[in-house]
C-alpha cells in the first residue's frame, strides 16, 4: 500500500501501540538496568526494540520508534533528567549513536522484511494467476471453469465476492458465473473500474458514478470491475466485491484481477468462436445429408407413380382394347404400386418423427410373448412358406416397452425377412435374458448381408446391393426406423450373422425392474 | 348378401376418396349415401337411418367424434371409423365413445370389404343363441354354467380369465379398447393398468392352445398394438 492511499487508520493505530509498548517494556528495562544493576549505559536496549517494531510492522514504523527511543531516553535518564537537554558531550555522543543505529537497523530489518512481503505477494500472485490459465487452459469450454476460478479468485485477491457478467454493456450483462451464489448481484451503482480496452501502463482503477439511484449509505462493499475484452470490443465484466475496510485492492491483487480478467475475455471469446465453427460444420454435413435423402426419396416416390400413372393411362385410354384379365392386372399393378408408395410414406413418417424427436413413447410393462406373438400372427401371411422357428422361454421378465412402438419394430424386422429370403428359408425367433434386458433375436436361414454392408444396414435409405438386377428393394428406412424406436424406448439394436446362414438381428428390449406387483396373478 | 340392400353412409371429406369407396361400395350391391362434412352426415342419419356408417375423423365442422356421439345417443348402428396413421389417440377415443372398428388409410378396398361384412353379420346376427352361448369355431362359452370348453373338452380358467374371454367373444370381430377391457373386468380403478391385459391374454391363449389340438385357435386373439384386442373370427 502507498502513502497515497487511503490511511488505513486500523493498521496505523495497531503499529502505534505496539511501537509505545515496545518502548515502554525498553524503558523499564534500561531503568532496571542502569538504575538498578548499576550499568553505566544502557541505551543499546532501545535497539532491541527497533529491530522488534521494524520486524513487525515494517521500516517506517521502526524509523518512528527510532526516534521514540531517542526522546525517551535523553527525557528520562540523561541528565539533566526530565529535559530535553544534554549536558554532557560523552551522552551527547551516545544519544546520537542511538539514533544513527537505530534509523539504520530499523530501516534495514523494515526493507528485509517488505521484501520478504514482496516476493511471498508475488509467489502468491503468480500462482493466482496460474491457477486461473490452468482453469481456462484444461476446461473444454471457458463456461465450464468459470465457477471454480470466481471462488479462487475471490480468495486469492481477497474480495467477499467475485462475479462474472456477460454482455455488449455493462448495465445489460447476464451473470454467468459467482462466488457467492446466494447473493445477488448489485446492480449499476458507484464502482471503481479498470479498463482493459487501452490497456497501456499499469493497470489504474478509474472511479465511476454513473446516473440513477445511488448506491445505499450503509452499504458497506465496495465494488469493483474489470472490463472483458475482444480487442476493443467489450464483452462483459469481471465484478468484485470486498468491505469499504479492507481499502482498494493493492496493485498485486489489481494485476491479479486484471490478468484473469483477460484470460477470460479471450477464452470468451474462443469459445464463441469454435461455437461458431461447430454450428457451421453442423448445417453444412445436415445439408448434404438432407441433399442425399432428397435424391433418394425423390427417386423411391417417382418410380411407383410412374408406374400407377402408366397403368392408370393403360386403363383410361380408349384405343386400347383390353380383356377383363389384362384390366385386372394392371389394376392390381396399381395398387401394389400405392401400396408401396404407403409404405415409403409411412416410413418417412416415422423416421421424421423419430429425427424430429417427436415420438413420443408410452411404456408399459409387457410379456415378452405379448410382444411377440402378435407380431408373428400379422407377419404370418407375408411369410408364407417359411417355416417358423419359436424359441421364448415362459420365465423371461416382462419388458418395459411401448406397445404401438414395440410392434412396428417386430413388423418391419418380419417383414424384412419375408422381404429378403427365398420362401422356403428357415425363420427363428427367439429371446434371451440378461444384463437387465430381453434380447429378442430374430434371424434366418436366407442369404444374409456381406460383412461389408453389416456396418451400413441401420442407416437410412441404405439398400444392401442386390444379387439379383431384378430383386425387388426395399424402402431402405425399415431397419432404420427399427433402430430408431428401439432407442427411443430405450432399447438397442445389433446386426450379426446367424447360424441358421442369412442375418440376425438382437432387439435388446428393457425389463421392468420388479416383476408386476400383483397378487391375482397367482389365484 | 342378404335379401335387403344393406345401406351404408359414407362420411368422406375428400372427394376424390369418397367417390372411388362409395362406387365400389355400390358395385358390391350396397346402397350407398355420402356426404362430405358432419352436418350433411348428421341429416342423412336422421333422414336415412342407414344400416352401416363409415366415419372419417378429420372432417370439417362438427368432427367424426361429433357425429359419433350424435349417433350414439340414438342407436347402436355399426360405425367403422377412418383413421390416418399416427392417429392413435383419437382412434381409440373412437372406439371408446362406441365404434365398432377402425381401418387404417391407406386402407385396400378388400380388407375394407371385410370389415363391413363383418360389422353387418354382427347386427344382423345380434339377437343370437337365446341361452346367450357364445361360439367361435370349436371354442364355445356358456355363461349360464360358466363353462369354456374347447372340443368339448373343459378349459380351465380363473375367474378374471373368464371375464376377459366373455367380453371379447361378445364382442368378436370387433375391436374392443383396453379401457373397455379394464373397466369391464377389473372395474374403473384399474383402467390404467395395460399391462394385466398382455399378462391375461397370454394366460388364455396358452390355456386354450394347450386344449386345441387342431391348432385353428392360434391366431384367436388379436392384437390391436396401443388399441386393444380383437377375436377373430375362425374359418
Amino acid at each position: 500500500m502507498t502513502w497515497r492511499d487511503r490511511i488505513d487508520w486500523r493498521a496505523l493505530g495497531t503499529t502505534v501501540a505496539i511501537a509505545i509498548a515496545t518502548l515502554c517494556a525498553s524503558v523499564l528495562g534500561v531503568y532496571l538496568l542502569e538504575e538498578r544493576a548499576g550499568v553505566r549505559d544502557a541505551s543499546t536496549l532501545f535497539l532491541l526494540a527497533v529491530a522488534l517494531v521494524a520486524y513487525l510492522r515494517g521500516s517506517w514504523a521502526a524509523v518512528g520508534t527510532a526516534l521514540g527511543a531517542f526522546l525517551a531516553y535523553n527525557y528520562l535518564f540523561l541528565p539533566p533528567e526530565f529535559t530535553f537537554f544534554v549536558s554532557d558531550p560523552q551522552h551527547i555522543m551516545t544519544l546520537g549513536l542511538l539514533l544513527a543505529v537505530g534509523i539504520a537497523i530499523g530501516r534495514l530489518t523494515g526493507l528485509q522484511r517488505d521484501q520478504a512481503r514482496r516476493s511471498e505477494r508475488r509467489e502468491h500472485e503468480a500462482r493466482a494467476l496460474f491457477n486461473v490459465s490452468r482453469a481456462i487452459a484444461y476446461a473444454k469450454r471457458t463456461n465450464e471453469a468459470l465457477p471454480v476460478l470466481v471462488a479462487s479468485l475471490a480468495e486469492d485477491a481477497g474480495m467477499a465476492r467475485v462475479w462474472i457478467g456477460l454482455g455488449s454493456t455493462w448495465a445489460r450483462e447476464q451473470v454467468v458465473a459467482t462466488s457467492d451464489p446466494g447473493a445477488d448481484a448489485p446492480g449499476s451503482g458507484p464502482h471503481s473500474i479498470l479498463p482493459r480496452r487501452s490497456a497501456k501502463g499499469p493497470p489504474a482503477w478509474v472511479r465511476l458514478s454513473p446516473p440513477g439511484p445511488p448506491a445505499s449509505r450503509r452499504d458497506s462493499l465496495a465494488l469493483y470491475r474489470v472490463e472483458l475484452v475482444d480487442g476493443a470490443e467489450p464483452i462483459g465484466s469481471l465484478w468484485a466485491a470486498r468491505d469499504i475496510r479492507h481499502g482498494p485492492p493493492t496493485s498485486e491483487e489489481t494485476r491479479l484481477l486484471a490478468a484473469a480478467a483477460d484470460q477470460i475475455g479471450q477464452g470468451v471469446v474462443r469459445d464463441r468462436l469454435s461455437e461458431q465453427a461447430t454450428e457451421l460444420e453442423v448445417s453444412r454435413r445436415s445439408e448434404e445429408l438432407k441433399a442425399a435423402l432428397l435424391d433418394s426419396v425423390s427417386h423411391d416416390l417417382r418410380t411407383p407413380l410412374a408406374t400407377i400413372r402408366a397403368s392408370a393411362g393403360t386403363l383410361a385410354d380408349p384405343n386400347v382394347t383390353l380383356t377383363s384379365g389384362q384390366t385386372r392386372a394392371t389394376a392390381r399393378e396399381i395398387d401394389a404400386e400405392a401400396d408401396r408408395l404407403a409404405n415409403l410414406v409411412s416410413g418417412l413418417l416415422d423416421m421424421s418423427r423419430i429425427t424430429g424427436g417427436a415420438l413420443q413413447t408410452r411404456p408399459e410393462t409387457m410379456p415378452v410373448d405379448g410382444v411377440v406373438m402378435p407380431a408373428v400372427q400379422r407377419a404370418r401371411r407375408a411369410l408364407g412358406r417359411r417355416s417358423i422357428q419359436l424359441e421364448i422361454p415362459d420365465d423371461l421378465p416382462a419388458v418395459v416397452v411401448d406397445p404401438v412402438l414395440v410392434s412396428q419394430v417386430l413388423d418391419n424386422l418380419l417383414e424384412n425377412v419375408a422381404r429378403h429370403t427365398p420362401d422356403d428359408a428357415q425363420v427363428r425367433i427367439s429371446a434371451t435374458t440378461g444384463m437387465q434386458a430381453v434380447t429378442v433375436r430374430v434371424e434366418d436361414g436366407g442369404a444374409g448381408v456381406p460383412p461389408e454392408a453389416m456396418a451400413h444396414i441401420f442407416e437410412k435409405f441404405y439398400r444392401v446391393p442386390p444379387r439379383r438386377a431384378s430383386a425387388r428393394q426395399g424402402t431402405g428406412l425399415g431397419l432404420a426406423v427399427v433402430k430408431g424406436m428401439a432407442e427411443a424406448m430405450g432399447g438397442s439394436v445389433a446386426a450379426t450373422r446367424s447360424d441358421l446362414g442369412g442375418l440376425a438381428i438382437d432387439l435388446r428390449l428393457p425389463v421392468a425392474s420388479a416383476a408386476p406387483a400383483d397378487e391375482e396373478l397367482q389365484a | 348378401m342378404t335379401e335387403r340392400r344393406a345401406s351404408i353412409l359414407l362420411v368422406e371429406d375428400d372427394e376424390r376418396t369418397r367417390q372411388a369407396v362409395a362406387s365400389n361400395l355400390e358395385a358390391k350391391g350396397y346402397g350407398v349415401r355420402a356426404a362430405a362434412d358432419g352436418e350433411e352426415a348428421l341429416v342423412l342419419w336422421e333422414l336415412r337411418r342407414p344400416d352401416l356408417i363409415l366415419l372419417d375423423l378429420g372432417l370439417p365442422g362438427i368432427d367424426g367424434i361429433g357425429v359419433l356421439r350424435r349417433v350414439r345417443r340414438d342407436a347402436t348402428t355399426p360405425v367403422i371409423v377412418l383413421s390416418a396413421r399416427g392417429e392413435e389417440r383419437d382412434k381409440v377415443e373412437a372406439l371408446d365413445e362406441g365404434a365398432d372398428d377402425y381401418l387404417a388409410k391407406p386402407f385396400g378396398m378388400a380388407e375394407m370389404h371385410a370389415r363391413v361384412r363383418a360389422a353387418l353379420r354382427r347386427t344382423l346376427a345380434s339377437e343370437i343363441d337365446p341361452s346367450g352361448v357364445l361360439q367361435i369355431g370349436n371354442l364355445r362359452l356358456d355363461p349360464d354354467r360358466r363353462l369354456v370348453t374347447v372340443d368339448d373338452a373343459e378349459v380351465r380358467l380363473t375367474p378374471r380369465e373368464y371375464e376377459l374371454l366373455k367380453v371379447l367373444l361378445a364382442n368378436a370381430g370387433r375391436v374392443v379398447t383396453r379401457g373397455r377391457l379394464l373397466r369391464a373386468v377389473w372395474g374403473t380403478a384399474y383402467a390404467e393398468e395395460g399391462h394385466y391385459l398382455h399378462v391375461y391374454i397370454g394366460q388364455i391363449r396358452r390355456k386354450l392352445a394347450a386344449a386345441d389340438r387342431k391348432g385353428t385357435l392360434a391366431d384367436l386373439f388379436a392384437a390391436e398394438p396401443g388399441v386393444g384386442y380383437r377375436v377373430r373370427a375362425v374359418s
